[in-house]
């Protein structure tokens, strides 16, 4: 009975193992994971893939450059897309904060109601999809191990869970990727923003957005482009007035500080 | 006495003479003349689509003779349907005349052309046909037509080469002279690659085309390009109700038959084609996409205010062209100041020939501290596209004076919430996309991990299966059965277990599906004959069973080791089944 638990013990171990070395693996090839450990053996690949990947730092000092100018718009661009590599680092949150209180101000609202809109779940995207494919490869491996008998059936409820959790998150990171290459985020730069009707809509008021407020954004036309509030559209306005999120590192130079 | 006659009654007499005399030559004289008989057919219109009627009015005219019936002959390609008849009795040069009228309906059953033959009539010995006909019966009722010189309908462009953004003014017109039953309806015209504005309410007038006067029914549009390059407007679709007139079959009988028939149709405009040229280069700052005739208005709506109080800056920007997506100036104050967008309202008049509007945008400006400040010049920059060049009107700068709050707290000063701003990082921060989307080792760690698991899982599956299939089983027992004969090869006879023969008696059962434990060999092999064993099957695993017993009680000296001929016989055997099972 004691051998048979040894046994056991080893396999487990052993499957467990496997799992971890194929995630540390996935984890070394990738672009990202290497730029983030800072190694200092990387290939000539990979240090042109880091040059091209933007710096969260970089995007921070622009936001805060911004910040201290009082241009919200651009503050605002570009620390929410220094947020979106880290998420948890207090000083992007801070300045962050400020800037929205700044915008919620300048809109008329309740500042301490947009500084207290925090992130609920101060994860990375990059993180997240980790996370996903490591719930998922575990919970695989250990089906496999209960496939091939190395471990017991009563495991069953675990690995369903596991997988369930793996697939879950890995949806809804998809939903959250397709929705943001379908509609990207996009933050208004200018002072007022006048979002109007578009071709063939009735007529209606303009809607007007200021500096800081942000959007997604939808079809183009000519020089217009759709302005999405709340996953609906709301009408159509110059694109020169708006940033994308993701471009944020095209516009980093203008803010340096002195 | 006879002879002796009053005048009064020998003029009587002549008068009754010459009156019998006329009569007589009244009805001599038409037999004096030649019998004659004439049929025509008319057919109206000579063109349907399918769906729509047509009408065929036969006449047979009489002179001289008695008017015969009317036959129709068979008509292929049409549902015929006969309206009615109307006679008629005429006298003229002392010929009386007799016609007969009969209407018909035509109703197409296929598509092509109809051909009406000849329509034959006789009386007595004087006989007459009519010429042959056709009917053109085109496709869908509805497909619209290029129409006729009654009823059409155009497209005309103001100008067919454009600015980007600039006014084209469509026109699309339908020329009628037929009676419309009802008021035509315009279908929203094509016209991709256009910011579409419809100018008013459709207008009637009458005009002149090539010398003829036709009801023109108009609605105009107002085009933008929001690309460069060849577009295209139309074709614009109309559609009518025409009342139409048939020809009145008899002369004589003008209300013998429905004399309009409305007929409904779909009529096309031909294509505009517009050639949009981008805007020239060098466009100033505060240009925002306006194109056309414009003029601004600022103004404020207090020259003094106190700290803490708004001030109000409204730009109107109106004139002709596209106002919707002209923009508005920006407006900024001297000093920084609260700013917010105290409101914006676009009107458009399509009631003119042109698309004209107006812009205004109203911006707050909240001074905090008491002294002075103005409301810097506001710029607006358009494209005139008459002049081909960009056009800007600047305004004065509006000074503001701004008064102490007077007793008065700025609450919004108060309540502003004041966080130190972190300072900036002199480290480099993590790197990796904006975009959402996975690292692609990511997403293979999580595909291959799927893959591997579902294929281990469907191969265990599959391995499950198999061993539940009776036929791999026997399969499997037999090759069993054969591996180990093979290993008793180097054995002796004498001390090889005496399982030989039972090897044996296992491996027919097998092949025959017959469970042979606990029997004697007699009664195993019997029970395979019972089981499809044939003859020649049982008969060579008796004599394999004799070779192994005489085999294994051999004398000594006589075995030996290696294969013997009893064990080669079963293994041939063995192999046999084994094929003949797989």
């Amino acid at each position: 009975m004691i051998a048979d638990r040894a046994t056991w013990r080893a396999r487990w171990g052993t499957c467990v193992l496997a799992c971890g070395l194929w995630i540390a693996w996935g984890i070394a090839v990738s672009p990202a994971g290497a730029s983030g450990a800072g190694t200092s053996e990387a290939s000539a690949a990979e240090a042109k893939g880091r040059a091209e990947s933007p710096d969260a730092s970089s995007l921070y000092n622009a936001g805060t450059v911004a910040l201290g100018r009082g241009d919200l718009g651009a503050a605002v661009t570009f620390l929410t897309a220094a947020a979106r590599l880290e998420p948890r680092a207090s000083d992007i949150q801070a300045n962050l904060r400020v800037a929205a209180g700044q915008v919620a101000r300048l809109r008329g609202d309740d500042e301490r109601a947009a500084i207290d809109d925090a992130m609920p779940f101060p994860v990375a995207p990059l993180e997240a999809w980790w996370l996903a494919a490591g719930i998922l490869a575990l919970a695989c491996g250990l089906g496999i191990a209960k496939h091939l008998g190395v471990i017991p059936r009563v495991a069953a409820p675990a690995i369903i869970g596991a997988l369930s959790l793996g697939i879950g998150l890995s949806a809804w990171l998809h939903l959250a990727a397709w929705n943001e290459a379908r509609h990207p985020e996009a933050v208004v730069i200018v002072p007022t923003l006048s979002v109007e009707r578009g071709p063939d809509e009735p007529s209606r008021p303009a809607v007007l957005l200021s500096a800081g407020e942000r959007v997604r954004l939808g079809r183009s036309l000519g020089d217009l482009v759709e302005i999405r509030f709340g996953g609906n559209p709301i009408g159509w306005s110059p694109g020169a007035g708006l940033w994308r999120v993701a471009d944020a590192p095209r516009y980093t130079a203008r803010f340096h500080a002195e | 006495m006879i002879g002796d006659r009053s005048p009064s009654r020998r003029i009587a007499a002549v008068a009754a003479a010459l009156a019998l005399t006329l009569g007589a030559l009244a009805f001599a004289l038409p037999a004096l003349g030649a019998d004659t008989i004439r049929v025509e057919a008319e057919l109206s219109p000579r063109e349907v689509a399918m769906g729509e009627d047509a009408q065929l009015t036969v006449t047979v005219t009489a002179e001289g003779v008695s008017l015969p019936p009317i036959s129709l002959p068979a008509i292929e390609g049409v549902r015929v349907t006969r309206l009615g008849e109307s006679r008629g009795l005429s006298f003229s040069m002392g010929q009386v005349t007799h016609s007969l009228s009969v209407a018909y309906r035509l109703h197409p059953v296929r598509e092509g052309v109809v051909t009406i033959p000849s329509i034959r009539v006789s009386s007595g010995q004087t006989t007459s046909e009519s010429a042959p006909l056709t009917l053109r019966v085109g496709g869908s009722r509805q497909a619209p037509r290029a129409g006729s010189s009654d009823l059409f309908a155009r497209l005309t462009l103001d100008r067919t080469e454009a600015y980007w953004n600039q006014a084209i003014l469509a026109h699309f017109t339908l020329y009628t002279r037929a009676q419309l039953a009802a008021a035509p309806i315009w279908e929203s015209p094509d016209a991709p690659g256009f910011w579409t504005e419809a100018l008013g309410t459709p207008t009637s007038s009458r005009v002149t085309v090539d010398g003829v006067d036709y009801m023109a029914t108009e609605i105009r549009i107002a085009y933008f390009p929001t690309r460069t390059g060849r577009l295209e407007i139309g074709p614009g679709r109309v559609h009518v109700q025409a009342v139409r007139r048939t020809a009145a079959p008899d002369p004589w009988s003008m209300l013998a038959f429905p004399q309009t028939q409305v007929e409904e149709l779909t009529l096309e405009t031909g294509r505009g084609v517009v050639d949009v040229a981008p805007l020239p280069s060098g466009a100033p700052a505060g240009f925002r996409g306006a194109v056309g005739h414009y003029s601004m208005d600022v103004r404020v709506d207090r020259l003094e205010v106190r700290a803490g109080e708004p001030v109000t800056v409204v730009t109107n920007i109106q004139g002709e062209g596209n106002i919707a997506s002209a923009g508005d100036p920006e407006v900024a104050a001297s000093i920084p100041a609260r700013t917010y967008p105290a409101g914006a309202a676009t009107k458009l008049d399509r009631s003119g020939a042109r698309l004209r509007g107006e812009r205004r945008k109203e911006t707050a400006f909240v001074p905090e501290t008491p002294g002075a400040f103005s409301i810097l010049p506001v710029r607006f920059a358009w494209f005139d596209p008459e002049g081909g060049q960009f056009r800007i009107q600047t305004s004065d700068s509006i000074p503001i004076r701004v008064l102490t709050p007077d007793g008065t707290d700025d609450s919004l000063r108060h309540s502003r919430t004041t966080r130190p701003i972190a300072s900036l990082r002199a480290r480099p921060g993590r790197r990796g996309p904006l975009d959402l989307e996975p690292t692609p080792a990511s997403r293979a760690v999580a595909i291959v991990s799927m893959l591997a698991y579902a294929g281990v899982w469907a191969g265990v599956r599959i391995r499950a299966r198999s061993e539940r299939d009776p036929r791999r089983a026997r399969i499997r027992e037999i090759r069993a059965l054969r591996r180990t004969l093979e290993g008793r090869r180097d054995a002796a006879p004498r001390s090889r277990p005496a399982g030989d023969a039972e090897v044996v008696l296992r491996a027919i059962g097998l092949r025959y599906g017959v469970d042979v434990l606990g029997r004697s060999a007699k009664e195993a092999l019997e029970a395979c004959g019972h089981a499809g064993a044939p003859d020649t099957d049982r008969e060579e695993a008796a004599q394999i069973l004799d070779i192994l017993e005489r085999e294994a009680f051999a004398p000594p000296a006589a075995q030996g080791p290696g294969a013997t001929e009893g064990l080669e016989a079963a293994l041939a055997m063995i192999r046999r089944f084994e094929e003949e099972i797989s």
